[in-house]
């Protein structure tokens, strides 16, 4: 993680839910609700650093109630398991979590027991494959649905691999 | 850097055609010439009929000249390229053992000196082809097996490798960072065991 790189700030922000565990005077603008409490037990999306800062400090001093805990990211529901599962080029990461790769790096270090990380190596994997592919037909329109499914470094990959691919086609066929 | 991005940690392809150029090559003049130190290279005395060895750059320009003529490389011919096809074929997990420059080599050839090369230049062309099409499917398939750690290059050609380096850089590196955060407490007290 570095304190310049804009991805990682970004993927910082991206909201995941939890649930406070005391009530939150004044804070009702997290849930749409300005100038209000957030209540006890109710379920909040917040972004990541907020959260990662919450969740690792104790409500009252020696207590072992955190001021919230974690609820399930969208990348570990069944849903998402099982669709990754099925096909990997399939998932719409986009629509998930724009920098899923990030928040996956980011979201491991808070919880060490979770099996995400290697979950995200054998999607990268898999789409990586599939995006050199479509990099390499790249002259042609690109009219895919399946552009629009990568995350914010799979574009940065697709761009790289279809730049480095015109500048060697382009070699190959001058005189 | 004022370089954009895409020159800053890759060659282009014409800067690795450019340092192909200093590949020495067998040549045959007709006409003679004292020899010249250069930086790095020497042109050898020349003798008309004479074979010598000078870098390609030489070879080309005394070419054009109708000075001399090329003797195309060993590989460079039909039946070895073909038998390197087949080789392909037969090993879907290997790549057969070309020079690492043999892309920039046979396209500068078959350009500039194709009347030296023995076989017709458009059957050489189309064999070219063939094995860079198959060596191509091969490293897309190698990118279904990457690891955060290692990959395996054995007898890639340098333009090869340049053509895939940014892209299967940024994967590993970002593999690299998931292994890392996918390591478990478990893990990483395996890990000490071992110091």
């Amino acid at each position: 993680m570095s304190y310049f790189d804009i991805d990682d700030i970004l993927a910082s922000a991206e909201k995941i839910p939890c649930k406070f565990n005391s009530d939150a005077p004044g804070l009702g603008y997290l849930q749409g609700n300005p100038g209000h409490a957030i209540p006890k037990n109710s379920k909040v999306e917040v972004p990541f650093w907020l959260a990662s800062v919450l969740v690792e400090n104790p409500l009252f001093d020696e207590d072992d109630q955190e001021f919230i805990e974690l609820g399930e990211t969208k990348f570990e529901a069944s849903q998402f398991v099982n669709a990754i599962r099925a096909s990997g080029s399939s998932v719409d990461l986009h629509l998930i979590y724009p920098f899923y790769y990030d928040l996956v790096v980011l979201w491991s270090k808070l919880h060490m027991e979770l099996p995400s990380g290697k979950q995200a190596m054998k999607l990268l994997n898999e789409r990586a494959m599939e995006i050199y592919n479509y990099a390499n037909n790249s002259n042609k329109p690109v009219n895919n649905r399946f552009l629009l499914l990568l995350d914010e470094f799979e574009k940065t990959l697709f761009k790289k691999a279809s730049e480095l691919n015109k500048l060697t086609k382009h070699w190959l066929e001058g005189s | 850097m004022v370089l954009p991005n895409n020159m800053q940690k890759n060659l282009l392809p014409e800067e690795i055609n450019f340092l192909s150029e200093s590949q020495l090559i067998t040549i045959i003049p007709r006409f003679s010439m004292k020899k010249i130190e250069l930086i790095g290279s020497k042109i050898p005395t020349l003798r008309a009929m004479r074979r010598e060895q000078v870098p390609l750059w030489v070879a080309l320009i005394l070419k054009s000249q109708d000075k001399c003529n090329i003797v195309p490389p060993e590989w460079l011919n039909l039946i070895y390229l073909k038998d390197m096809y087949e080789q392909e074929k037969l090993n879907p997990l290997q790549f057969s053992s070309l020079p690492y420059n043999w892309l920039e080599l046979s396209k500068i050839l078959l350009a500039k000196a194709s009347d030296d090369v023995a076989d017709l230049s458009h059957q050489l062309r189309s064999v070219i082809q063939d094995l860079r099409e198959i060596r191509l499917i091969k490293i897309k398939n190698g990118l279904r097996e990457l690891n955060e750690a290692n990959m395996e290059l054995t007898n890639l050609s340098l333009m090869e490798i340049n053509e895939i380096r940014p892209f299967i850089l940024q994967v590993m590196g970002k593999l690299g960072k998931l292994y890392e955060a996918s390591k478990t407490i478990e893990d990483e007290e395996d890990d000490y065991d071992y110091e």
